[in-house]
């Protein structure tokens, strides 16, 4: 009884003050329009990993006290030929240099041929001579054979540096914190184009270098947005066959994305690759709802014939509760979203829920009211908007099915076991990426076809840090200590089949002690002696420029670090390579004065996001799917709720069930894709079960007739209201990003199954279990 | 894994230098009014390795000056025998010991340097706890010294022919404030103003602008340039007179190298500074090293 006052309340007070509405949304809008101008693209990499993640903090240890947090890689590969020419060693050497002038350089991370800490070393009986590899680029053959045969005989640089096929050469530099990665991205694309030529290409990978070419894709989103608008239109052309019918949806939409983004910038977000993508959903989901109360509009005047006031206040009156339902159960996503520990999902998660609430106005309270000032459509219009398609065909058919005892019991029986099959498909589910480069962008990606390049030339791809601290200064000048690293070291190498080399302190020291006795290779090994591993490692500190060392060990020699090179950063490698590591240090790990801490670099960090993909994926859709329930019991009752509930949660494990057989590799971006896909996917069994039961209230004269007349209607709306959303998001999918394309593919395929679900099995329920308070 | 290895060097090449023709060994020079700017550099570098005197000795502390201001210490013992010997072309012969940190003491480095400005020094190091002397390869000149802020030719190689000369002014040198202690040197100290630019070329500098005292010809302030034409290092050197029998010999107490890119310092105070001690060359031989007396 209180529902139906408060529709009557609501819906003819929102046309009785429909100026008062509308000056309302549009001061709203200019207003938000002018915090929007504020918005900028600016992608965060941080935004992709769990920052509080135990091995985030490690890796923040080790960026703060060994560097390395913009460390970038820069491969000269010599197209014909070798590197064993003056052009190519000028290239290395100029390039280093220009590197050293930079401003905010981190000097002492400076890695290539020329570099000022790259050394030949040679050893004799009385003692050793050390000189820089390249000081200067060889001016002739003969110094070319020279530099050439100290390559060879120097395992730090051939292979690391100079490729083993003499094909490329390699410069790593890292740049202070406070140098902004666009500024870092902007100077080696300006070293990129000024050294290339037609045979000498220049591949550069690093942090700062995807966040460079994210934000330079970032922009073209805008264009992206267009392609949605335009293929929207044309849906709803084919949907309404009227401007109103298409200009109405749009208008509110974009009102609703409008506002979300002005929220977004008021807040403080940026526009970066997540939060992007919440005005497509928005404008998507805004359009979806909108064509519910349009069809629901056309479907009134077709039958009364009355003003459009009138129709206005009855399709809000009717409209009400399944809208304000539906949008509810598509905040709960971004709700529970916004508790999973990565900015990316947070973000996302803000901007859509900020869009979601704008929808509410743009839907319930623009399209009404915009409808009340429009003079009821022409016959015309209304014929053609009801004329009778191949949808209508295709949606008559799916009513039949469920209509017919025989049939409708084999697509709820299969429907079960394809959600039992699908069970299997699910434990077949690959957690964690494992192509080469980064999952954010393509494989043919410039920056991954760089970090390709650079993997196989220089076989440096996915670095592992074991982080070491000592409990006091100078923990590392300790025979015991080193024997406990290099322990760890052999282990992992000989343990674990996707390491490929180690490198720490342990093996410079061992070096040192090789170089004392005259490079017997018998003396490769750690001396006895603390005193010994202090004047090692004092003479390696007289040597180099301030920061030299850094890398390997701190200054006052309290914290090092492992570094441990694997061949892939599969789910399985990071899983065996992390527990393997593990068990030595419960087991061999003695020496009181050190303590070692795992896992940083980027194996450390997917590891991280693996960890929390997987127990979040599950969380997150229990306290999503839960929600939706909720709100879904409260709205339709218990018989209701569980009718809408349980088909969205056996598609939900459907669409799993698929990915596993297919094998596709989940990361970060699923969670949002189930969160959203469960709570976008009920709209439509919200949208069909309230239709029922209008036309049962309306006198209907069976369940029978009021389902097909509830599939001609409001199945079409679903239909087209699927279709919206899935184009919407699917647009996603020609992005030049990965992680959007993946997202957009994902939930516009979850999406699409499930309102093509809901109007194939949900019939079939109704008609099985004939629930009672349809009638009510 | 050999290749790996980056290692010492410099410390065995502290203050070593060049004989110059033109200037006789043990006898002081100063610079004269009308001189030019190339003659009052080959006084500077006469008297920035002492080779007035037949011998030196001092104790010097190295501090390292992170960004953030916190520190690190060396210390080490410094012997100097002065020979100017034409017949085995020996200029003079230096001995470092580190005293600090503990952890090496003893290690140590003897360097013989030449007359002959083409002969490379000799360098060897004695490594007390494996009780060896290794015979090591002198540092390249663009190489740190003492893993500081300065480059191994700036304190011990560079010659008087490394560099050409411009004379561009005379100017009481305004003072330095030192980043260590806070105090002012050489406030007011009369000095030519003189340009040098590399010989080699490129370099990691394009030139450097330094100060010369016109009173004992030691220099004062280094303006360090890179080769964009940017300023990006500065050297101060703190000077004392030392009496030593009637004779005023000019000597560095204090060297301060500041980065001003990674705003690292890196200072030397020389302590307890003596001349002609008569000192035995005996003490500069392999033999020598290998017996501590630090």
């Amino acid at each position: 009884m209180f529902k139906k006052g408060f529709l009557h309340w609501f819906s003819h007070g929102l046309i009785r003050y429909r100026y008062g509405f509308l000056a309302l949304c549009l001061v709203i809008s200019l207003f938000f329009a002018y915090h929007v101008k504020d918005l900028s693209f600016n992608t965060n990499l941080g935004d992709f990993y769990p920052l509080k993640h135990p091995y985030l903090k490690i890796q923040n240890r080790l960026n703060e006290i060994f560097g390395g947090l913009n460390q970038v890689s820069i491969a000269i590969e010599v197209k014909k030929g070798t590197i064993l020419n003056t052009k190519t060693f000028d290239k290395v050497w100029q390039i280093t240099n220009e590197l050293y002038l930079t401003e905010g350089i981190n000097a002492g991370r400076v890695v290539s041929l020329s570099a000022r800490k790259i050394k030949y070393v040679e050893a004799n009986e009385e003692g050793f001579s050390s000189e820089r590899m390249m000081n200067e680029p060889p001016k002739g053959q003969l110094e070319i054979e020279q530099l050439k045969e100290k390559i060879l005989r120097t395992p730090i640089v051939y292979g690391p540096i100079v490729a083993k096929d003499f094909k490329a050469t390699l410069i790593q530099a890292d740049f202070e914190s406070e140098v902004s990665t666009r500024k870092i991205f902007y100077i080696l694309q300006d070293i990129k184009k000024r050294y290339e030529d037609e045979n000498h290409a220049i591949h550069i990978s690093g942090h700062p270098v995807l966040q460079g070419w994210l934000d330079h894709y970032l922009p073209r989103m805008s264009r992206l947005f267009l392609v949605t608008l335009l293929v929207m239109s044309y849906v709803l052309w084919n949907v309404f066959r009227s401007k109103r019918g298409v200009f109405l949806p749009l208008l509110s939409a974009f009102m609703a994305t409008l506002w979300g983004l002005g929220l977004t910038a008021m807040f403080g977000y940026k526009l970066t690759p997540a939060t992007v993508l919440a005005p497509f959903l928005v404008f998507a989901l805004g359009v979806s709802h909108a064509v519910q109360f349009i069809k629901r509009y056309y479907e009134y005047v077709s039958k009364h014939r009355q003003n459009s006031k009138a129709a206005a206040i009855n399709i809000t009156r009717t409209l009400f509760i399944p809208a304000f339902t539906g949008l509810l159960t598509d905040g709960i996503a971004p709700f529970t979203l916004f508790f999973v520990p990565l900015g990316m999902v947070k973000s996302l998660a803000v901007a859509i829920g900020f869009g979601i609430l704008s929808i509410f106005f743009s839907t319930v309270i623009l399209v009404p009211n915009l409808l009340s000032f429009m003079k009821i459509p022409r016959r015309l219009e209304v014929i053609k908007e009801e004329r009778t398609t191949l949808t209508n065909r295709i949606l008559s058919y799916f009513a039949q099915l469920a209509v017919n005892k025989r049939t409708r019991h084999i697509v709820i029986a299969m429907f079960f076991a394809l959600t039992i099959i699908s069970l299997f498909g699910i434990s077949q589910i690959i957690i964690g990426d494992k192509r080469p480069g980064t999952s954010l962008l393509y494989s043919k990606d410039p920056y991954n076809q760089a970090e390709k390049f650079i993997s196989e030339k220089f076989a440096s791809s996915d670095p592992y840090y074991i982080f070491v601290e000592g409990r006091t200064e100078d923990a590392f000048l300790n025979s015991r200590v080193l024997k406990e690293m290099d322990s760890l070291q052999r282990y992992l190498e000989e343990n674990v089949s996707g390491v490929g080399r180690s490198l720490s302190l342990v093996e410079y020291v061992k070096g040192m002690n090789m170089l004392m006795f005259a490079g017997d290779r018998k003396e490769f090994r750690i001396p006895e002696q603390d005193k010994t591993i202090a004047e090692y490692l004092f003479l390696y500190s007289l040597n180099g420029f301030p920061g030299d060392f850094d890398p390997v060990v701190n200054p006052s020699y309290q914290y090092a670090n492992i570094k441990v090179d694997l061949k892939d950063h599969k789910y399985t490698t990071i899983n065996d390579v992390l527990a393997k590591t593990g068990e030595w240090i419960e087991k061999e790990h003695k020496a009181k004065e050190i303590d070692f801490a795992y896992a940083g670099g980027n194996i450390g960090m997917l590891a991280a996001v693996n960890q929390t993909v997987r127990p979040m994926l599950t969380v997150n859709s229990l306290q999503t799917s839960f929600l939706v329930l909720f709100c879904l019991l409260l709205a339709y009752g218990w018989a209701g709720g569980w009718l809408l509930f349980l088909p969205l949660i056996f598609r939900t494990l459907l669409v799993f069930g698929i990915l596993g057989f297919l094998k596709v590799g989940l990361t970060a971006e699923i969670i949002p894709v189930v969160a959203l896909g469960i709570g976008f996917g009920d709209d439509f069994g919200i949208y069909i079960m309230s239709r029922v039961m209008d036309e049962l209230q309306e006198g209907a004269l069976s369940l029978k007739d009021a389902l097909v007349a509830a599939m001609s209607t409001s199945g079409k709306a679903v239909f087209f209201t699927g279709l919206c959303l899935t184009i919407g998001i699917a647009t996603w999918m020609i992005s030049p990003i990965l992680m959007q394309a993946r997202l957009g593919a994902l939930l516009g395929f979850f999406i699409f199954f499930n309102a093509i679900g809901t109007l194939v099995v949900m019939p079939s329920m109704i008609m099985t279990v004939k629930p009672k308070f349809l009638k009510r | 894994m050999r290749g790996k290895i980056v290692f010492l060097i410099m410390a065995m090449l502290l203050f070593t230098g060049l004989a110059y023709a033109d200037l006789e060994y043990h006898k002081v020079y100063k610079p004269q009014a009308g001189m030019t700017a190339d003659q009052i550099m080959e006084i500077k570098y006469f008297n920035k390795y002492s080779l007035f005197a037949n011998d030196y000795e001092s104790v010097g502390d190295v501090v390292f000056m992170e960004k953030d201001g916190s520190t690190r210490n060396r210390r080490f013992l410094r012997q100097r025998i002065i020979l100017g010997r034409a017949s085995d072309d020996v200029s003079y012969k230096d001995l470092v010991m580190f005293t600090e940190p503990t952890s090496v003491k003893g290690l140590a480095t003897l360097t013989w340097n030449y007359m002959n400005p083409k002969r490379d020094q000799d360098v060897w190091l004695w490594l007390p706890s494996l009780r060896k002397i290794r015979k090591v390869s002198a540092s390249q000149a663009n190489d740190s010294f003492m893993g500081g802020d300065f480059t191994a030719e700036e304190i011990t190689s560079r010659r008087f022919t490394d560099e050409t000369y411009k004379l561009i002014g005379e100017e009481n040198f305004k003072g330095y404030t030192s980043l260590f202690d806070g105090k002012v040197y050489h406030k007011d100290e009369p000095c030519y103003v003189i340009e040098c630019v590399p010989v080699r070329s490129p370099w990691y500098y394009s030139k450097r602008i330094t100060y010369v005292s016109k009173n004992f010809g030691g220099n004062i302030f280094d303006e360090i340039y890179d080769p964009n034409g940017k300023l990006f290092r500065t050297i101060f050197r703190g000077w004392i007179i030392v009496d030593v029998g009637g004779n005023k010999y000019p000597a560095q107490n204090w060297v301060e190298g500041h980065d001003l890119r990674t705003e690292h310092k890196t200072i030397i105070i020389f302590d307890e500074i003596k001349f002609n001690q008569g000192l035995s060359e005996d003490i500069f031989t392999q033999k020598t090293l290998m017996r501590q007396r630090w």
